[in-house]
């Protein structure tokens, strides 16, 4: 019996060594906490990166993440909402609802337009401020911090750059109207959501973060060309310096981010199918490798109608024929389109007014460079601004440099126009003034790529697609497409008015269903 | 540790007192056994006969209708596949609601159809904190305990099972139009969408109509009419003042989708074969089996081959040791479903306007047969919207593949130290216990290069591997001693849990050609990723049992866990449970009567823990308080990271307080009747704490909320003949629930789409506007709607056409759950025949059937559409439910959209012939018996086509249909 017990004791001794605390404490072998990334400025360019790459990673939404694949979208959500752009079919129907101005009622979805693009910028902004947070702890070369830093602010402004503009109605005469919330501060668990405020608000936080940018940028090489630099800062600053009528700042900001060295504008042969970053005219992009493509989710799978099985080729993206129109015989952007056609044919780009301009670089791979700033665009803001201030003779100069390269004949077009900044209220009518041939150049050199719903709201513009011989699918004539019309912004969604408590229902925008 | 012992004397129902013709069922309870009638919680027992009628290849599928307080969904039609369980309601909002499972006494981590339903003895539901409170931390869903077979002493039996079996539609399809419907309500939608969004003529509309189905952008027979089925132009084929098609016309062809991708009489076929024995020492079983099912999808299957071997042997007369290990192979072959993808057959299929063919058409309507002979797929480049254009499901089906396969290994070591009968250690008893189960899985899914997904880059080959390793490993130290009337029984013990999973995975596309499944065949890499998850769990654990005279138990049990999920100075919760059982049928003064078998009344109360909060795609967060950057972000070739969590170090474990009140009796030895009362309130409830969206986070994890489940289980069954050559039972359960949420987050309300958890109110209530009815003048869909003033006092109601403020006045409009659930089953003996009639039913509670509003109201001309829109409107003074036909106009949801869930289903009916042993003697031959089955046959619903236990919240998807399997059997023993 003892000797039993000494055996039983001494098993169960052996057996019972089956623990230890340690084991409680378990991490994830994929990720890693903040307090690594931010340790030097070296291992913090991780987290800048991260961002970079958020701009074009899909899946911002619920469901739906093949209409939400990053920035890109966004742009071309915007293209859709003007009247320079359309959707031959239906498709099953991504991007369609943002070309029919049908996408208010999914507010309260975690699914659609509103709580996409909320999510998308807030998460970037979020992700921001932590590196803003990091300045004073994190250890490095003083430069790298410098430029972390810089391109911090630069991508806050960004962000917040474009919720005011899908958010609220545009800056000039709706200063005073509710904004977006403002964070400069970390997220932490138990952090209260900030009320709107007022658009004032949204841009005195912009231009603070782009001039703090810019001063922090000045003089540093980019290391990448996804990273933003002192060039690209700048060219963000001319965007919202347009947007804000502020023309002389615009003008000047252009003009300094077109003195990049190396920069120049691109012929239409160069840009190719407008999906490589290392042509002269980039000054943003990101570069897209095979792994890093978001495959069905892309740019280029809705917008070119070759790429096999994609849905580009099922719901064609096409140039409207009032924009046509306009252009020259002689212009090389007709290259970018298909004309008026005989035949035509499903399932592929051989249909009328089908774009050429975007396509995918490799088919096998689905991948394409998404450009986000280019020179041609810099070239447009500059001449603009000066002939809103009146100065013509040099905005004749400005867009000579882009028009010259296009179109043969440009001169002679450009003389038959009249100097004065005043533009047609009617958008597919004959080109009358400078300001008419500089905003006809826009929209036709920036077709699909910035979002023509942008401009039209800083324009003061509205739109007809029902004029005679419009190819526009839906001509949605009984929707209001007047100059600020509420359809030309988004609600809040519904999850921001459920997780914040200084906003309400009251705070929402009108809901058009 | 006993459960080894126990397999044996379950099956047995040992009489153990014969003046009372008691009948003391011993059953698997939580570290141990029990006898029903002294048990102060609430548990029950399935037995391996009523498993054994099931055709199932896993063993979930066979919960249903068996006991009290269980839900089930009726689960997918994928052979193999499994359903959710829910035991006595909806435990949480963000964490698991499902039990935990243990196998042979250790938590199990294998997959559920790993284990063959023909090594199970007995499966044990523990319903209450009493039963589960010893699996505090993760027993707060209840548990299933499954029990495997033991061999025992005596001769050595060998025992054959084989079932065929063939597998059909256990629920109808919808109704959906013919090819002349289609056409007429398309015309209808076309004419009314010219009439009253264009304000053009009903006489001139009525022509336009016609020609915009022919052509322009809303056209819909493809190229030249290539898809139009009928033998006239479809300007000739509808009359434009009647809108019908023409009498005459005659269909030239006529191809379903859905027929074509079901597979005929699928087969199901099983063999089991064990050998069960024993000597003085040593009790063995070991048992092959091997399953074959073909799925009703064509290409789909699963097969099982599984080995299992439990041993137990008595070394000395201080020692008990024993093992348990299963292997299993499962391979399946699967399809996408449940997503409104092009490759999801049950999307496409159902889906399919009538007038499009699977196989490409000639002119005359003839199927095109190419150089092989085969038919040749309609790709359909000239299908409209809603059609699948660009695809042919069929197709795909047959070039795609999506395959998973896993061996599973799964052991049970058990060693019992002393155990004496006698002397000063008499009564204490030392176990130790070391469970593992290892899965490793392969999985596959492949995009061939010709046709669907990957045309554009080849081909497209993805391969995940996973590997999961978990062990429990415990020590308990038992005593247990009776004095006179007085018996004790301790336990204490310590345990230790680890899981540990391993995944790899990577794609590639290019492939020169199609049917190759290796990724060295293609060329380019489009992801490649790895990572691991770990968790741990140690507790210490007691359990007191006290026993008076067989008239009074008292038990108690204390345990706490500390888990990794949590920060180390909030990681540790205490669980804990009392309970008591009183036999008044042993009392003094009921001794006279003697009609009463058994009477006890019992009640419990405790509480349980879950740690087990899930993210956003269901699965578990094992890192729950941790702040992270996610390194999945790379730009390029330079490092990316994202925040991906927001840390919170006081989170903590959610509780649930159990409170159970029952009844047990059985009465002139025919009658048992158990009635229990349960209030199960669940607090500190794990949950997304909302956030402001623009934080960049939803929300973070937290503990708020809480919630409490009540309702009663009640399980009667009668003797009601009970002659020498004729038995008939009776068994009837029904069970209630009543749910309501207690208390939320700041707002006292969740939005989710169409359903709403709010304060007050039952979880996932349905919330959406309310239908006054389709305009009789117009055609149009009315709505309720009120304004609200500057206080938020609600005005009038009036009736609107206007959708966004009917939306603005949503209401809460029911939930799924019911009001009342069960089943009854009716068992006759005749002779040597035996017939079981297992019926489920369900009353009360709503579905809102998106699949058959998709077929009322889809978006796409292309989509085929209800039977049921031949009523809407189509004239002034129509009275209906269904407003005029336009295609693509989008309704919001209403009260209108929700059916009633109630049902009853006739689940399995079995007749089993046993040979009578003066014919089986000669032959050697202990038993033999012949069965024949029709498992899930009927389904009685309000809706033909809808799956009303699709899921617990009472939506439907595009999913696999549940199939009927009908199958004959024969066992032998010898």
């Amino acid at each position: 019996m003892k000797k039993s017990l000494i055996y039983i004791c001494s098993l169960a001794g052996l057996l019972s060594l089956g623990s230890c605390a340690n084991d409680l404490n378990t991490e994830p072998t994929d990720k890693i906490s903040g307090s690594q990334v931010f340790a030097d400025a070296s291992s913090a360019e991780a987290a800048i990166n991260g961002i970079y790459r958020m701009l074009y990673v899909a899946g911002w939404s619920t469901n739906w993440g093949s209409e939400n694949c990053g920035q890109t979208a966004i742009q071309l959500q915007g293209d859709l909402m003007g009247e320079d752009h359309l959707m031959k079919e239906q498709g099953q129907g991504w991007f369609f609802e943002d070309y029919r101005l049908n996408v208010h009622g999914d507010y309260a979805s975690t699914s659609g337009r509103s709580y996409s693009i909320w999510n998308f910028y807030y998460t970037l902004i979020s992700n921001v401020n932590y590196i803003i947070a990091s300045e004073e702890t994190m250890g490095g070369d003083p430069n790298a911090i410098k430029g972390l830093l810089g391109q911090a602010y630069a991508l806050r402004a960004y962000c917040y750059f474009y919720l005011i503009q899908l958010y609220q109605q545009t800056y000039v005469g709706n200063e005073n109207a509710p904004g977006v919330p403002l964070y400069q501060e970390p997220t932490m668990a138990g952090s209260i959501g900030q009320p709107r405020g007022t658009v004032q608000d949204v841009y005195n936080l912009i231009n603070t973060d782009l001039d703090k940018a810019t001063g922090l940028l000045q003089g540093l090489a980019q290391s990448h060309i996804s990273h933003i630099d002192y060039y690209i800062a700048k060219g963000i600053q001319a965007r919202v310096a347009l947007v804000q009528h502020n023309y002389a700042k615009a003008a000047e900001a252009a003009t300094d981010a077109l003195n990049k060295n190396g920069l120049k504008l691109a012929s239409v042969e160069d840009l190719g199918g407008n999906n490589n970053v290392s042509v002269s005219d980039v000054l943003w992009g990101v570069n897209i490798t095979a792994d890093q493509s978001s495959q069905y989710a892309s740019f280029f799978s809705h917008m070119d109608a070759d790429a096999p099985g994609m849905y580009g080729s099922q719901a064609r993206q096409c140039i409207s024929t009032g924009l046509y129109n306009l252009i020259s015989q002689t212009d090389s952007r007709l290259a970018w389109f298909r004309g008026q056609l005989e035949e035509e044919e499903k399932g592929s780009s051989n249909t009328s007014y089908c774009q050429l301009k975007f396509k995918m670089a490799d088919y096998t791979t689905r991948t394409g460079d998404y450009i986000f700033m280019r020179a041609e665009e810099m070239v447009l803001i500059k001449a603009e601004a000066e002939c809103h201030q009146g100065l013509y003779g040099e905005a004749r100069t400005t867009i000579k440099q882009l028009g010259n390269l296009r179109d043969s004949n440009f001169t002679e077009r450009l003389a038959r126009r009249t100097d004065a900044n005043t533009y047609n209220q009617e958008t597919n009518a004959p080109l009358v003034t400078l300001m008419d041939e500089i905003l006809f150049q826009r929209r036709v050199e920036l077709w699909g790529e910035v979002g023509r719903i942008f401009d039209l709201q800083r324009l003061g513009l509205g739109y007809n697609r029902a004029y005679n011989g419009s190819n526009h699918t839906q001509t949605i004539q009984t929707k209001n497409t007047q100059a600020g019309s509420p359809l030309f912004i988004l609600p809040l969604p519904q999850s921001e008015i459920d997780g914040n408590e200084n906003i309400t229902d009251a705070d929402q925008n009108p809901i058009v269903q | 540790m006993k459960t080894q012992e126990v397999g044996v004397k379950a099956n047995l129902n040992i009489v153990l007192d014969s003046d009372n013709q008691m009948l003391d069922e011993v059953m698997v309870v939580a570290y141990g056994t029990a006898k029903k009638e002294s048990f102060t919680g609430s548990a029950e027992v399935i037995k391996a006969e009523k498993i054994g009628k099931r055709p199932v290849a896993n063993i979930t599928k066979a919960l249903d209708g068996q006991v009290a307080g269980v839900q089930t969904t009726s689960g997918s039609g994928q052979p193999g596949s499994g359903v959710s369980v829910v035991i006595r309601g909806f435990g949480s909002i963000n964490a698991s609601m499902n039990p935990l499972y243990v196998v042979d006494g250790v938590p199990y981590d294998g997959n559920i159809v790993s284990i063959n339903p023909s090594d199970i003895e007995s499966m044990t539901i523990l319903k209450d904190a009493s039963a589960g409170a010893l699996y505090g931390a993760r027993g707060a869903n209840g548990v299933v305990m499954i029990t495997t077979k033991k061999g025992d002493k005596g001769k050595v039996k060998v025992n054959l099972k084989a079932n065929w079996g063939v597998a059909s539609r256990s629920i109808p399809r919808y109704e959906t139009m013919d090819e002349r419907s289609f056409l007429e309500t398309v015309y209808q939608s076309y004419k009314n969408d010219l009439i009253y969004n264009n304000g053009m003529h009903p006489s001139a509309a009525s022509v336009a109509a016609l020609n915009n189905m022919k052509n322009g952008s809303t056209a819909i027979f493809g190229q030249n009419e290539q898809y139009n089925p009928f033998n006239y132009s479809i300007t000739e084929l509808i009359d434009p003042s009647t809108g019908k098609v023409r009498k005459d016309a005659v269909l030239k062809y006529s191809e379903d989708w859905m027929d074509e991708a079901m597979a005929h009489n699928p087969l199901r076929q099983e063999y089991n074969v064990s050998f069960t024995g024993g000597h003085e020492k040593t009790n063995y079983m070991f048992s092959l089996g091997y399953l074959d099912e073909k799925g009703l999808l064509k290409t789909t299957g699963f097969e099982r081959i599984n080995g299992r071997m439990n041993i137990d042997s008595k070394v000395t007369n201080w020692l008990n040791a024993g093992m348990n290990a299963n292997f299993s192979r499962n391979e399946s072959n699967t399809a996408v479903e449940n997503s409104s993808g092009s490759s999801n057959i049950w999307y496409t299929a159902q889906l399919m306007a009538p007038i499009y063919p699977v196989f490409k058409k000639d002119a005359n309507g003839q199927t095109v047969i190419d150089e092989q002979g085969n038919q040749v797929f309609d790709y359909g480049a000239n299908r409209p919207a809603g059609a699948n254009s660009n695809w042919n499901t069929i197709a795909t089906l047959y070039d795609d593949r999506y395959s998973t396969a896993s061996d599973n290994l799964s052991g049970r070591l058990f060693a019992e130290f002393g155990d004496w009968e006698e002397g000063p250690l008499k009564g204490l008893k030392l176990s130790v216990n070391y469970g593992f189960d290892l899965v490793n899985s392969a999985r596959m899914t492949y995009y061939n290069p010709y046709n669907g997904n990957s045309v554009s880059v080849k081909g497209n080959l993805d391969k995940e591997t996973g590997r999961t390793f978990s062990y429990t490993f415990n020590q308990l130290l038992s005593y247990h001693r009776s004095f006179g009337d007085h018996s004790i029984s301790a336990l204490v013990g310590h345990e230790f849990y680890k899981y540990n999973y391993q995944f790899l995975s990577a794609t590639k596309t290019g492939f020169p050609f199609g049917g190759m499944y290796e990724l060295d065949a293609a060329t380019n890499i489009t992801e490649a990723s790895s990572y691991q998850h770990n968790y741990a769990v140690e507790s210490i654990l007691s359990r007191l049992e006290y026993n008076y005279a067989d008239k009074y138990y008292l038990s108690a049990s204390f345990r706490t866990d500390g888990s990794s999920r949590f920060h180390e100075d909030s990681r540790w919760g205490n669980f804990w449970s009392v309970g008591g059982n009183w036999r008044i049928s042993q009392e003094e003064f009921m001794k006279d009567l003697s009609w009463i078998n058994n009477l006890s009344v019992k009640a419990s109360y405790g509480i349980q823990g879950n740690d087990n909060i899930l993210n956003s795609n269901g699965d578990s967060d094992y890192y729950l308080w941790q702040s992270f950057y996610d390194l999945g972000y790379p730009n390029a070739n330079m490092s990316g990271a994202v925040l991906s969590s927001l840390e919170n170090r006081d989170l903590k474990w959610e509780k649930n307080g159990n409170l159970n009140v029952g009844l047990e009796g059985r009465f002139w030895d025919r009658i048992s009747l158990g009635i229990e009362w349960y209030s199960r309130k669940t607090s500190d409830m794990l949950m997304s704490y909302p956030m402001a969206t623009s934080l960049g986070f939803d929300g973070y994890n937290k503990n708020i909320g809480s919630m409490r489940n009540t309702g009663w289980d009640i399980t009667a069954s009668a003797d009601i003949l009970k002659e020498k050559n004729f038995n008939w039972r009776l068994t009837l359960m029904g069970s209630t629930i009543k749910n309501k949420v207690l208390h939320l987050a700041d707002k006292p309300e969740i939005i989710s789409g169409t359903r709403i958890i709010k304060e007050g109110e039952t979880l996932n209530s349905f919330y959406m506007a309310n239908s006054a009815g389709v305009d009789p003048a117009t055609g149009e869909q009315l709505y309720w709607a009120w304004d609200t003033d500057k206080n938020g006092v609600a005005g009038e109601r009036y009736i609107t056409n206007d959708q966004a403020k009917a939306n603005a006045c949503k209401e809460i409009q029911g939930s799924r759950i019911p009001t009342l659930y069960g089943s009854f089953n009716n068992e006759f003996k005749y002779k040597d025949f035996d017939l079981s009639i297992l019926c489920t039913y369900s009353i009360g509670g709503k579905v809102l059937d998106g699949v058959y509003r998709t077929l009322l109201y889809g978006n796409y001309i292309g989509n085929a559409r209800s039977q049921h829109l031949e009523r809407a409107w189509t004239q002034p003074g129509d009275i209906t439910d269904i407003p005029r036909i336009e295609i693509g106009k989008s309704y919001i949801y209403t009260d209108n959209d929700l059916i009633n869930a109630s049902y009853l289903a006739i689940k399995n009916i079995t007749l089993g012939y046993t040979l009578p042993s003066k014919l089986t003697q000669p032959l050697k031959l202990e038993h033999i018996r012949f069965t024949a089955t029709g498992d899930n046959l009927v389904l009685f619903n309000h809706l033909k086509g809808m799956d009303p236990q699709y899921n617990f919240t009472g939506g439907t998807n595009f999913g696999y249909v549940p199939v009927r399997t009908v199958s004959f059997g024969i066992d032998i023993t010898f």
